[in-house]
């Protein structure tokens, strides 16, 4: 189960697939890993810990860590200090953010913690419910105390793809032989073989697939179609890392938060054709710099492709070498301004929505991040933040990757400054 | 209130399954202050042989426990070090320090109160050893192991800096395609210089002789002996291994030969029971065990009949 080379011989060619090594393989993982038959920790499933959450954590969080590492989704606590922001960087963001608040109190600004995720529960992480939002926010009923990885992963998934098209999906039928979430993966064999739904993450909704109800209450009647690199947890000082997201993704997120996807509210688009804003997304390369020929991605702004073909999608989620906006009709989604698990920021937006500007300058144009720290002053933006989290905050990119005086990234798609 | 517990009402024997009936591990007490009972989470343990005082490094910084298992003095907290990822003991009372400033990581010979005295800086380390991003670091017989536990690679150095040797483990075990899926859980280092290692994602663990002869053991389940997510890892004089279990809240012991002599522990916050364990260290007869949950840290005693 563990080692998960496929080796596939056709045509007398033979296709060796590298992948992660993989406890869940897809699927649902090895039972001992998280239930004790005997004498369990806790009375709820036979949990080898308190609660789901703690159990994902046992093995996603690694104390010591230096940097971002694998399969970690969170720094441990003892290794966050006043000069150490988190250390893990997957397109999801590291859950650490959350322990993370800032203030200023020259300005009045207060931001907890816990405004910058997902709050998971997970005791013995010492993760604890949102303080704020007693459900999920955009008219969700899921509870904050409720939340928790398995509220939007399956631990047990059963959801399989049978075909590299993603037109063919169930929850019986094949057994699944490993995962579907990177561009490594190997592809379901024909008959044969199915793999795994991105991330096993729940979701329903298609032929063959019924609605998943997670214990949290939520129940998803849509799937998240994506492709991973196979190197996912990394920096992005030097290149960028490229998830590839398919179609309707914002319908998955819509679940837990139906008023932001679909409700009667003003609410910016979601699982919308871009259309002419792709033109700006192609040229932007920062504020005021028009110059883009079109190999202008940025993890920092990603979008829903007008496909599910897992193929395409695999053949775009390619670190640093695909750097091809969207075309026309391309999807804004929600995963274009937030990130999954947390961020840096507030609302968990992978950008400073905060005030105007995410960078300055001195008087000879040489650029800085708004930060406490700054070499000049950054006025109100630093908002409490030194140098070192800010750029950690953005994936450890230097400034010079966003440009001086760079404004809101809203302006990506808007191109208003 | 004193947080030292009385060993003679309080000395239960971890939940056991010994293979051997002779060996077991008893619970004796936690590390504490004056106030009681740390309430750290998954903090890294260092030792030093010398004093067989323990070092309690996290939350950037490090704090001094004696044989009895009292803080008596603690450093770094000012931040003026950097972020401390591991404590070295020389045999002058120097210390080695560890740490990471602006994630550049740095080797720095402090005294005994953490003070600097100098920056050891790393002469004749090889390609790929110099870029490496080492965090966990272990001093024995003149030589100081850095290892790497993400890039699954470690060098030997003098105290001075000199380098001595280098080990890729990833390679040596077979597996260098895989090295960013996998690194290294818990590290040590033998009596004899060998090198143990954790690998979870395998379900093992690793004995390399300062040869470079791997040895494993481990296999994934929920029996006695068997792993479920494995994390530190440590030895005693006798040469028994001593191996954490996250998953489990287990510490699983094998004798030298790699035959399975003990399963110790169980998960619960009663005396002796373990919360996600993530760090160990063995000194003489007594094991160290870092938790999770903010449990602090447990110590126990070796008991053989």
């Amino acid at each position: 189960m563990l080692k998960t080379f496929l080796k596939l011989a056709a045509a007398g060619v033979v296709l060796v697939y590298g992948q992660a090594y993989a406890f869940h393989s897809g699927g649902v993982a090895e039972c001992g890993g998280c239930h004790q038959m005997h004498d369990a920790a806790s009375s709820s499933f036979l949990l080898i810990r308190a609660d789901a959450s703690s159990v994902c954590l046992s093995c996603h969080e690694h104390a010591g860590d230096t940097g971002p590492s694998s399969y970690h989704i969170s720094t441990a606590a003892t290794d966050l200090t006043p000069t150490a922001p988190p250390k893990q960087r997957t397109p999801g963001g590291d859950f650490a953010w959350l322990k993370r608040s800032y203030s200023d109190t020259g300005i009045g600004y207060n931001e907890p913690g816990d405004r910058h995720g997902h709050n998971i529960v997970a005791a013995s992480s010492g993760y604890t419910a949102d303080a704020t939002n007693v459900t999920a926010p955009g008219g969700g009923a899921v509870l904050g105390s409720n939340l928790g990885c398995t509220s939007c992963h399956d631990q047990h998934s059963s959801i399989r793809r049978f075909d590299a098209a993603g037109t063919s999906w169930g929850r019986t039928g094949l057994p699944i032989a490993g995962s579907g979430s990177y561009d490594n993966s190997a592809p379901p064999l024909a008959g044969k073989t199915a793999v795994g739904t991105y991330r096993i993450l729940r979701g329903g909704g298609v032929t063959g697939v019924s609605n998943d109800a997670s214990v949290s209450g939520a129940t998803f009647s849509s799937i998240f179609m994506a492709v991973a690199p196979s190197t996912y947890n990394r920096k992005e000082d030097v290149s960028e890392t490229r998830v590839a997201y398919g179609l309707n993704t914002g319908a998955w997120c819509g679940t837990c938060h139906p008023n932001m996807h679909s409700g009667a509210g003003n609410y910016h688009p979601v699982d919308q054709a871009i259309n002419g804003f792709s033109a700006n997304y192609n040229a932007y390369v920062s504020s005021g710099i028009m110059t883009g020929t079109g190999a202008t991605f940025t993890s920092l702004v990603p979008f829903n492709e007008n496909t599910t073909d897992f193929t395409t999608l695999a053949s775009h989620a390619k670190n640093g070498t695909v750097m091809a906006g969207p075309t026309a009709n391309d999807q804004v989604s929600c995963m274009s301004c937030h990130r999954g698990h947390a961020s840096g920021f507030s609302d968990m937006v992978r950008w400073q929505i905060e005030n105007e500007f995410l960078t300055k300058a001195d008087s000879l144009g040489n650029g800085f991040y708004c930060a406490t720290d700054s070499p000049v002053s950054s006025g109100r933006c630093a908002l409490g933040r030194t140098t070192v989290e800010v750029q950690a905050a953005y994936y450890d990119r230097p400034v010079s990757k966003l440009g001086i005086w760079q404004r809101s990234l809203c302006n990506k798609c808007h191109a208003k400054d | 209130m004193i947080a030292h517990r009385s060993i003679a009402t309080l000395a239960p024997v971890l939940m056991a399954f010994s293979a051997s009936g002779s060996f077991r591990l008893e619970y004796r007490y936690d590390l504490a202050t004056i106030a009681g009972a740390i309430r750290t989470s998954a903090v890294t343990l260092n030792l030093d042989r010398n004093t067989q005082e323990i070092f309690v490094v996290g939350y950037g910084q490090v704090r001094v426990f004696n044989p009895a298992g009292m803080e008596v003095y603690r450093f770094g907290d000012d931040t003026a070090l950097g972020t401390i990822y591991a404590v070295a003991a020389l045999e002058d009372g120097d210390l080695l320090v560890l740490s990471y400033r602006d994630g550049k990581p740095s080797l720095l010979r402090c005294n005994f109160r953490g003070e600097v005295i100098e920056a050891v800086a790393l002469a004749g380390v090889p390609e790929p050893y110099r870029g490496m991003g080492p965090n966990a670091m272990v001093y024995q017989d003149g030589r100081v192991y850095l290892a790497d536990q993400m890039g699954m690679r470690v060098v030997v150095i003098e105290p001075s800096g000199k380098y001595l040797a280098s080990y890729d483990l990833a390679e040596l075990i077979g597996e260098a395609k895989e090295r960013e899926s996998l690194g290294l859980n818990g590290f040590g280092v033998d009596r004899d210089g060998s090198l143990l290692f954790t690998v979870a994602p395998l379900f093992k663990a690793f004995v390399v002789s300062p040869s470079g002869e791997v040895r494993s053991f481990g296999r994934p389940g929920s029996a006695p002996g068997n792993f479920g997510v494995v994390a530190g890892i440590g030895s005693d004089a006798r040469g028994r291994y001593y191996v954490l279990d996250t998953l489990k809240c287990a510490v699983i012991v094998y004798d030298r030969e790699l035959r399975f002599v003990g399963q110790f522990g169980s998960r619960g916050t009663a005396p002796g029971e373990l919360v996600a364990p993530t760090s160990l260290a063995v000194v003489d007869n007594r094991v160290f065990v870092s938790q999770n949950g903010a449990r602090g840290v447990a110590v126990y005693q070796v008991r053989e009949e």
